[in-house]
């Protein structure tokens, strides 16, 4: 092609300009995405200095996912968080005054992305972290915080094995999926299910509970087809076609809200007449929506992997806090994250340090009484249950004209 | 294993294939046109979809609005989100293509690479990372049983929209001056450049054209599963570049041929027992063997002018083109090294290893009838459908159909 020189110099001022465009942009959009979290961790910054040497600000860190799929788990977390770390901040240690400052980050449910963001912590210098909301993020960044000696305390990570991996700085406030897996398939059991389909979505915490689940159907004699879909996939055709040929009449779905929307939806349409389950996965109220209308979720059932939110002495008041602050209502697994933080809190206080190898021991022992009752952890950081625990702890759901409402 | 099932995986890929077919025209027009793969194009998808949904939810329509408003509503938000996505379209050519175009492919590449990323972000700085809902009033929701199966109405027109689209794409193509000139743009941008064509305009028009596919397809997908993520295009993306390799990328033929052979291997490859693939491959066998032995021959032999054909020259022929194990294996050990025996014996063992591994399967498939691959398995064996057929015909399906250049 022929170019005059005016030409070559225009364009190549017009590739400068591009060029410096797209990187702005590039950064623009990195910051919407990452700095979401990063706002009021600044403000504190300034009244550390103004109160003189009685006063320190020790960092936390937050590991959730505000972006993605579980977006709405994510906020609740963040929020609980910010909520906590108002009503724990001041505490005292030999003296001293101590602030807590949140540090943020969104690992965007992705458990590629809970290494990375764990990194960013650690060199934020947190004492402990909040997190992460996922089992395969947390399973993903543990040895990462274990090397550094920091705590990893999750509000809702509930694959059974992450507390028999031999990380000794992993705790949870929720309770294991082979507790909820038992709870559902004894439920299943109980509407007098013969032919029950299991489908998880390949996840960390999906194929874990939906082992569970199988366990217990397998031992009460009831006809299982399994079924994988995959995070993150829109279309489930191929399974909603066999799983039409099986003509199941229970289908659990043991993945996330997002999947279970359109997986249900997907059912309905291709004229599956089954009774919809799920696991704490399922249990946001945006499944409706997801389903492509409520009507296509109405009736179906789901666990959560807590204790009943009605039987929570401080949960009202907890809720209220929530919603005055936020203007909506406490999602899935908000208190257990405010309880995270109030036991690492208590730890700190116990052990009389803000050292993390310090806090880790200091967790083993501690006792805690929050939002959720008295709460302590056993030997290996689940929640000590006292008198073992069975089924009967799992709360149960119905999705009745767009919420989940309670079972008693 | 029932007739119900398999017709209802069968309706299940095709309206799965149909929509990848059309984001896999845009792929593959921009690469038959440019030799550029625009990564950018699922997120166009994305932000068509996007733009129909934001419409609707505008238009406030609910379950009480009347039909023809509807409609009325229906159609603004097609216009809405066609306009404007080929709006994008052009603009992403213009700011992201068009100043590299000198410069080597991959410099192209990275800035559509780079672009995605950006329009990704976008979505979510825009709408927020969760995903839009489409409000549920204006999607059809009646079906018809055939043979106990269920078809939406909604799969009809997505497959009815799509064929029409296509059927209007090839008359642009093939009967139009616009056609003519992508055409010879893609043949040889220079040279058109000096016919008189415009190939910059040319080229705009093949971004606004593709842009305008995967908007449509960006509504019905929206329609089909009820709602659409800010990554949603990212996978749907990949799937039609997929598509579009596996037809033969630049051939818009090859897309549609693509695009449904991928959508049905994704339904049919976890969808039905082995016994029911054993067949595929077994005609797959036929196929091969039908090409080896009648028709490569026959075509070999069509070469030679009328006036040298003797009986015995073209029994020569034949016999050197056919299955000949025993050629490939002599021209294998250097025994004859003339350069045509060289290649048709390399054509030969090809093929002969192609055949060897279909019945392979087909007889370890009929002797587990009775088993099916687990669903997990479902992006494997479409991926595993991609690597067979480049493996045995690299430049895809119809690939060869571009090669008009020379």
């Amino acid at each position: 092609m022929h170019w005059t020189g005016d030409m070559r110099m225009w364009q190549g001022n017009t590739r400068k300009v591009l060029a410096l465009l797209l990187a702005l942009a590039v950064a623009v959009s990195m910051f919407g995405l990452v700095g979401c979290g990063d706002d009021d961790a600044d403000t504190e910054d300034t009244d550390t200095t103004s109160t003189e040497g009685t006063t320190e600000t020790i960092k936390i860190g937050v590991a959730t996912s505000l972006t993605g799929g579980l977006a709405d788990y994510g906020f609740a977390a963040a929020e609980a968080l910010k909520i906590a770390a108002v009503d724990f901040s001041g505490f005292e240690i030999d003296g001293v005054t101590y602030e807590i400052e949140l540090i943020i980050k969104d690992d965007k449910g992705e458990p590629a992305e809970a290494p990375v963001v764990a990194q960013q912590l650690l060199d934020e210098g947190v004492v402990a972290v909040i997190g992460c909301l996922t089992s395969g993020n947390t399973k993903a960044s543990l040895p990462i915080y274990q090397a550094a000696g920091i705590p990893l305390i999750s509000g809702s990570a509930t694959r059974p094995d992450l507390t028999e991996l031999d990380f000794e700085n992993f705790f949870r406030t929720c309770l294991r999926d082979d507790l909820q897996g038992a709870a559902i398939g004894e439920w299943a059991v109980e509407l007098g299910s013969e032919k029950v389909v299991v489908m998880d979505d390949r996840g960390d915490y999906s194929v874990a509970l939906a082992d569970e689940v199988i366990k217990t159907l397998d031992a009460a004699g009831v006809e299982v087809s399994r079924e994988e879909g995959q995070e993150g996939d829109v279309d489930f055709s191929a399974q909603v076609n066999n799983i039409k040929a099986f003509a199941p009449d229970t289908v659990i779905f043991t993945g996330y809200h997002r999947e279970a929307g359109l997986l249900f939806k997907q059912l309905v349409e291709a004229g599956v007449e089954a009774q919809f389950m799920g696991g704490d996965g399922i249990k946001s109220n945006d499944i409706g929506d997801e389903a492509g209308g409520a009507e296509n979720v109405e009736g179906a059932l789901c666990t959560f992997g807590g204790f009943a939110q009605e039987n929570m002495p401080g949960y009202t008041a907890f809720a209220d806090a929530f919603m005055a602050a936020t203007g909506k209502e406490a999602g899935p697994y908000a208190e257990n994250n405010y309880d995270a933080l109030g036991a690492v809190v208590a730890a700190m206080q116990l052990a009389g340090s803000t050292e993390g190898a310090d806090i880790i021991d200091a967790l083993h022992e501690v006792e805690y009484d929050g939002v959720q009752g008295a709460l302590t952890f056993d030997s290996i950081g689940d929640v000590a249950v006292p008198g073992g625990g069975g089924t009967e702890l799992i709360p149960r759901f119905e999705y009745k004209s767009g919420v989940w409402e309670f079972i008693e | 294993m029932t007739f119900e099932h398999i017709l209802g995986l069968t309706i299940s890929g095709l309206t799965v294939g149909m929509i990848y077919a059309l984001i896999a025209l845009g792929y593959t027009m921009v690469y038959g046109v440019l030799q550029l793969i625009n990564f950018a194009h699922g997120e166009v998808f994305t932000v068509g979809g996007y733009i129909a949904a934001t419409t609707l939810i505008y238009t406030g329509v609910d379950a009480t609005t009347p039909l023809a408003a509807k409609i009325g509503y229906f159609a603004l938000a097609l216009i809405v989100s066609i306009v404007l996505t080929s709006f994008l379209g052009w603009m992403i050519e213009r700011v992201a293509y068009r100043p590299l175009r000198k410069q080597s492919r991959i410099t192209a590449l990275l800035s559509a690479i780079g672009m995605s990323i950006v329009l990704q972000n976008l979505l979510v700085i825009i709408f927020g990372p969760e995903p839009i809902i489409m409000p549920t009033a204006v999607v059809p929701t009646g079906f018809i049983e055939v043979f106990g199966v269920r078809i939406r109405l909604l799969q009809v027109i997505i497959i009815v929209t799509s064929l029409v689209l296509m059927g209007l794409l090839a008359w642009i193509v093939k009967g139009t001056r616009m056609g003519k000139a992508m055409r010879a743009t893609s043949q040889d941008m220079e040279a058109a450049e000096m016919m008189g064509i415009e190939t910059n305009l040319t080229i705009s028009f093949t971004f606004i054209v593709g842009s305008a596919l995967a908007s449509i397809g960006g509504f019905l997908v929206a329609m089909y599963y009820g709602s659409l993520q800010y990554d949603t295009g990212f996978l749907y993306g990949l799937k039609a570049f997929t598509a579009a390799v596996l037809g033969g990328i630049g051939n818009i033929y090859g897309a549609v041929v693509g695009s449904l052979i991928l959508g049905l291997a994704e339904n049919w490859g976890v969808g039905v027992t082995l016994g029911v693939l054993a067949w595929l491959f077994v005609f797959g066998l036929i196929a091969g063997l039908y090409v080896q032995i009648l028709r490569a021959p026959g075509e070999r032999v069509s070469h030679i002018a009328e006036e040298f054909r003797t009986p015995e020259y073209e029994r020569l022929i034949r016999s050197q083109y056919q299955l000949a194990p025993v050629v490939a294996v002599k021209t294998l050990l250097s025994e004859r090294t003339d350069a045509l025996v060289h290649v048709s014996a390399r054509h030969a063992v090809r093929l002969m290893a192609g055949n060897i591994v279909l019945g392979f399967f087909a007889v370890l498939f009929f002797m587990n009838g009775e088993m099916q691959f687990a669903s997990k398995w479902q992006h494997v064996i479409s991926f595993a459908v991609l690597m067979a057929i480049l493996m045995f015909r690299p430049s895809g399906i119809l690939g060869d159909n571009i090669q008009e250049k020379v």
